[in-house]
């Protein structure tokens, strides 16, 4: 049997992503992946994937979706509404963060997103890694199906399966909230003393420009030490890191920023919470908190043991709420 | 900023140090980053140093990226000592003869540098391909190389509102870098020719960008059918090694 899901309809910014694109950042490549790897590793957990497949990221809209593949499960973690049409014309509403059973003929409606969601599906997506990644990086048309984002009519195949299950959470995971932490530097030395302290007191609003590459802020702006310390010899950039160019609005850099810069970066996001910054939207309020190093890998730790024991908590989703034609292979327990 | 000392490391986020050489834009400035990313790889690929994920060398400076639970102040010491022993570990890049097309259908900036360098164009035009430029890094765009250092009667500044089109293979200058878009993109440099050969190569594992860091360019000016031929026979399979050249 040929297993595979095709768009019907297009969402907004939809992309293939997996846990990102590393050793090709010094020939200029960025490493794109997943915007909040947790929720994405949620997903996959779901459906009993492995953490690090090849999802679908769900930033603003998602699309609908024909199933043409053996019985399987799939999942979506995020705000997002779910509708699920059947072949012979029956229609439910699954919830997220709880895995559902999909048959062939099978259509899926998604609605708009509060945040970014993530779809998975059992057995994962059938892709061809390029630079050892599935991830999308739209600029330079690398991985997902032809480096684009999804569109109508792309066809993605699936991996076979051997037996449908899936898992469902009593709870979804969640990211902590208040001020993102922040690690100073690189170049905190050449902004005026009295704009770093603003930069950890005053609140900045998400503006209208926020994609993968970067989110611009806006607020009370912040000064150089001078002009000319505006520009610097563009060095190394990471996801997270808050430049900030002459005109002195911030701007996070996002995970398919460009890998070098020449503004100078005040501040670097830490390492627990760059996948906040992948439910942030217009409006949005944030605040900064300087953090240290030591204390960043402590939260860092403690945020992937959440997430192990938030897997761990899973149980195994009852399907009896479902017909149960073909086979009964399922629902083990 | 007198009495600073380099190399500095700046600590950027909970993964990622950047060393900084010095502040200036300078072939030797740009050596030392080469010669401490050539150290750091003879180190790398002995098995040592596992916790590194990878490294970007920039104009005067390398930023280190890692496994942020690994032993940060044992990588750094190490970072320091290889920072310090490696002043003289520059190896030779690539040397690459590029051509160029200066043909007036390509979109192109040379009357208004002409004018603003008050220089004829066909004068710039043999001024730029006598100049040998070394590969600083790469970035901006996969594959986009920062080349210097222009000659100073070549300097200008970029434009002052970015185009927000520049279509890939176009050669740039602004102040003293010369630059290649790969692709289609915006962008605010002057606008000299356009060059056949990708610089990007997605199936090429190994080696996917045509420059790397610490390589060295000059260049060959040709025909507009020359240009479209190369364009051409480079659009069913990359091949990169004639463009090669053996240095002295």
């Amino acid at each position: 049997m040929k297993n595979f899901v095709k768009i019907t309809k297009s969402g907004v910014g939809n992309s293939i992503q997996d846990s990102g694109r590393f050793g090709y950042r010094q020939y200029g490549v960025p490493i794109s992946g997943m915007a909040d790897s947790y929720f994405a590793s949620c997903a996959n957990a779901l459906v009993g994937n492995e953490l690090n497949q090849p999802v679908i990221e769900i930033p603003l809209a998602g699309p609908n979706l024909f199933f043409e593949c053996s019985t399987r499960s799939v999942a979506l973690v995020g705000k997002i509404r779910i509708k699920q049409i059947s072949k012979n014309g029956n229609v439910t509403s699954p919830q997220p963060w709880k895995a559902f059973r999909v048959e062939a003929g099978d259509i899926v409606e998604l609605s708009g997103t509060n945040g970014t969601a993530y779809l998975s599906i059992q057995g994962g997506l059938e892709l061809q890694a390029i630079m050892n990644s599935c991830s999308t990086y739209e600029r330079a048309k690398l991985g997902g199906l032809n480096g684009t984002w999804l569109n109508i009519n792309d066809t993605i195949p699936l991996r076979p399966i051997t037996t449908p299950q899936g898992l469902c959470a009593d709870l979804p995971f969640a990211h902590e909230t208040g001020p993102l932490r922040v690690i100073p530097g690189p170049q905190e030395f050449l902004f005026k003393q009295d704009s770093l302290y603003k930069f950890v007191t005053n609140p900045y609003t998400v503006s209208k420009q926020w994609d993968r590459m970067g989110i611009r802020l806006d607020g009370e702006p912040l000064e150089h030490l001078s002009p000319s310390s505006a520009d610097i010899a563009s060095d190394g950039i990471v996801p997270g890191t808050i430049q900030v160019p002459a005109s002195g609005a911030p701007i996070i850099l996002g995970i398919d920023s460009q890998t070098i810069g020449g503004y100078p970066k005040i501040a670097t996001i830490i390492s627990a919470d760059i996948s906040r910054l992948a439910h942030l939207r217009t409006g949005d309020q944030i605040e900064f908190k300087n953090f240290k190093i030591d204390d960043a890998i402590v939260i860092l730790k403690q945020k992937k043991l959440k997430l192990h024991r938030w897997i761990e908590g899973l149980k195994i989703q009852n399907w009896d709420n479902y017909s149960s034609h073909e086979n009964n292979t399922y629902g083990s327990t | 900023m007198v009495n600073q000392k380099f190399p500095r490391f700046l600590r950027l986020g909970d993964s990622a140090i950047t060393i900084q050489f010095g502040l200036d834009t300078t072939r030797e400035l740009n050596q030392q980053v080469s010669a401490f990313i050539n150290s750091l790889e003879e180190e790398i690929n002995t098995g040592y140093l596992p916790q590194i994920i990878e490294y970007v060398p920039a104009v005067s400076s390398a930023t280190i990226y890692f496994h942020p639970e690994c032993n940060q102040a044992d990588l750094i010491s190490s970072l320091k000592r290889i920072s310090t022993k490696t002043i003289n570990n520059h190896q030779l890049g690539l040397h690459w003869e590029l051509p160029i097309c200066f043909d007036p259908s390509f979109l192109n900036d040379l009357t208004e540098i002409s004018e603003q360098l008050e220089i004829n164009p066909h004068e710039l035009q043999k001024k730029f391909c006598r100049s040998i430029l070394q590969v600083f890094m790469i970035g901006f765009m996969p594959g986009f190389p920062f080349m210097g250092t222009i000659s100073p009667e070549l300097s200008i500044p970029r434009k002052s509102s970015p185009r927000t089109h520049v279509p890939s293979q176009s050669v740039a200058i602004a102040g003293k870098m010369c630059g290649i878009y790969p692709w289609d993109s915006p962008g605010g440099w002057n606008l000299l020719g356009k060059m056949p050969v990708p610089l990007f190569d997605k199936n090429n594992h190994i080696r996917p960008t045509l420059l790397r860091s610490g390589d060295m360019v000059s260049w060959k000016p040709i025909t507009l059918p020359e240009f479209e031929e190369i364009f051409n026979s480079q659009k069913s399979k990359i091949d990169w090694a004639p463009y090669q050249i053996q240095m002295q």
